[in-house]
């Protein structure tokens, strides 16, 4: 867990972070998202020490950052960063086996935990290990660099737009392996990003930030149906009802027990709602089944329930709260 | 010209000699030079060094442009004769292209390798000894080379006060007119530095290998 309380910096007269609070719980993936120049890279990079604040306090699991040193702070947090920053003199090894290496591990199991990595990243261990970064493409070299920032096993990540540097089609299948990963290994994340799919994809939870201040935090499906500021909503921009079916789970709907005899179909509680409508429409029933994932229903839903729930969810039409 | 070979042959223990000296007062002023060279081209590339930075270099490439002869003659008026001011006159005269070559070099080092490595939690200096030296290895190599060359052509000079060397055979066969004698200086200096600088230039290309 790591809490923000009323950090600010500035440089000289301007003000870059204005007093920002913000507590990201154990296992959450936060998004910092905003325009360039929001502050978000510098919240961030508070979080190591890179930057110093100029007040506030910042704590992980309850100790104040300042109380380690920047170096021994660092070792204990990964960090990825858009530019990868690659040790270009090093192998794709050797630059993973950074921080172990600072921390002492034993180097038999610095090369174990590199091809563990590397599998992890889907990166054949045998073909990459040996490499140089410039014998690698954008997306290896960014796979390269979260396994670099995961190395050590740290429980809380700092990932500066780290799928930032590749093409889109890419950068939307290290997204999705990137996201499976997180499921499996529950880090503790600060993810900044400017582009609104991949916030919108990979958090649990988006803090929107506008010149030095966070203007709304909340799960995406909250963001889009109920924006608290008149920028929030008009950040989302767009059909802001197709954002919210591409964002809200089956799960978090109100799901009927299902009536008597079976529905046709039936899709994953995790799935999108717009997925939900997509397999309404397409099938010839009029109910859905909804499943766990493990074979066993939850009930079933309707286009009534769909539409009762996105009327719900959007009830202010999106009129801001303030 | 055809006495050349016999005079080689006559003189091979001398040449030697020179030869060693050669060495002797070229390797003792690039022993100094280079950590002192690298030593203020690292010193240069830290932050707070910003303000001196132009004028330290300003400083060492007027040393530069001081004709080598004049500095020796002013290493003679200050030092007096022998190995001493020889040995200090080639060491001003190579500090400089080490000192800015790994400045140089320090500078080439992509400033996200740099972020990455504090972020990874390297102190200032392991970042210093295993990204931004390495990085900037062949920029240093360069800088060796050419203070090398330079150092080996202007140590011919060194004979003129006293500081012995392959210059001893230049300058009496110039003022004897004895070609051969001449070209027995001559042509080993030369040969030295190519040596030097071919030597030179095979560890600069082996710390290039990870630039494919």
């Amino acid at each position: 867990m790591i809490e923000f309380i009323d950090v600010r910096k500035t440089y000289g007269g301007e003000i870059a972070v204005n007093g920002v609070s913000l507590r990201v719980e154990t296992g959450e993936l936060c998004v910092l998202l905003g325009p360039s120049g929001c502050g978000k890279t510098t919240l961030l990079r508070m979080a190591n020490r890179l930057v110093e604040p100029t007040s506030g306090t910042i704590m992980i699991d309850g100790e104040d950052i300042m109380c380690s040193s920047p170096v021994e702070l660092r070792r204990r947090i990964g960090y990825a960063i858009q530019s990868v920053g690659l040790f270009p003199h090093r192998t794709v090894a050797q630059n993973i086996a950074t921080t172990p290496e600072l921390m002492g591990m034993a180097a038999g199991k610095i090369a174990a935990r590199t091809d563990e990595l590397l599998s992890m990243m889907n990166l054949e261990p045998a073909r990459y290990r040996d490499r140089y970064p410039s014998q690698l493409s954008g997306g290896e070299a960014q796979r390269v660099g979260v396994a670099r920032a995961l190395a050590a096993d740290p429980p809380l990540l700092l990932m500066d737009e780290p799928f930032g540097a590749i093409d889109p089609i890419n950068r939307a299948e290290i997204r999705e392996e990137f996201l499976a990963l997180q499921r499996r290994l529950r880090k503790t994340i600060i993810f900044v990003s400017h582009d609104i799919p991949e916030a919108l994809f990979l958090a649990d939870r988006i803090a929107l930030m506008r010149s030095g201040n966070i203007e709304q935090v909340g799960a995406p499906p909250e963001l889009i149906a109920s924006p608290a500021t008149e920028f929030v909503k008009r950040f989302f921009g767009g059909d802001r009802r197709m954002l919210l079916l591409e964002t809200t789970r089956v799960a978090e709907m109100t799901i009927p027990p299902a009536g008597p005899g079976n529905p046709r179909a039936a899709i994953a509680a995790e799935s999108t709602l717009r997925e939900a409508l997509l397999a309404l429409m397409s099938g010839d029933g009029e109910h859905l089944g909804i499943h766990d994932g493990n074979g066993g229903m939850l009930g079933e839903i309707t286009l009534g329930d769909i539409q009762r729930h996105m009327a719900l969810a959007m009830r202010a039409d999106g009129e801001p709260r303030r | 010209m055809n006495e050349l070979f016999p005079f080689f042959a006559d003189h091979l223990k001398d040449i030697g000699l020179r030869l060693g000296e050669h060495v002797r007062t070229v390797g003792v002023a690039l022993l100094l030079a280079i950590p002192l060279g690298m030593g203020i081209g690292i010193a240069l590339s830290r932050g707070w060094a910003r303000r001196i930075r132009g004028p330290v270099f300003y400083l060492l490439g007027l040393g530069q442009t001081i004709p080598s002869l004049a500095l020796l003659a002013l290493a003679v008026g200050l030092l007096g004769i022998g190995v001493v001011p020889a040995v200090i006159a080639l060491l001003l005269y190579s500090i400089l292209p080490i000192a800015r070559n790994c400045y140089t070099g320090i500078q080439s080092v992509p400033d996200a390798a740099v972020d990455a490595a504090r972020g990874l939690g390297m102190t200032q200096l392991q970042i210093l000894r295993s990204v931004q030296l390495p990085l900037a290895g062949a920029y240093i190599i360069a800088g060796i080379r050419t203070a090398t060359v330079v150092a080996i052509s202007a140590g011919a000079l060194a004979s003129l006060i006293g500081a012995g060397g392959l210059g001893d055979f230049i300058f009496a066969g110039i003022s004897l007119y004895r070609p051969e004698e001449m070209l027995a200086g001559a042509i080993p200096t030369a040969l030295l530095a190519l040596g030097a600088d071919f030597g030179l230039s095979l560890l600069e290309k082996r710390l290039e290998r990870w630039r494919r």
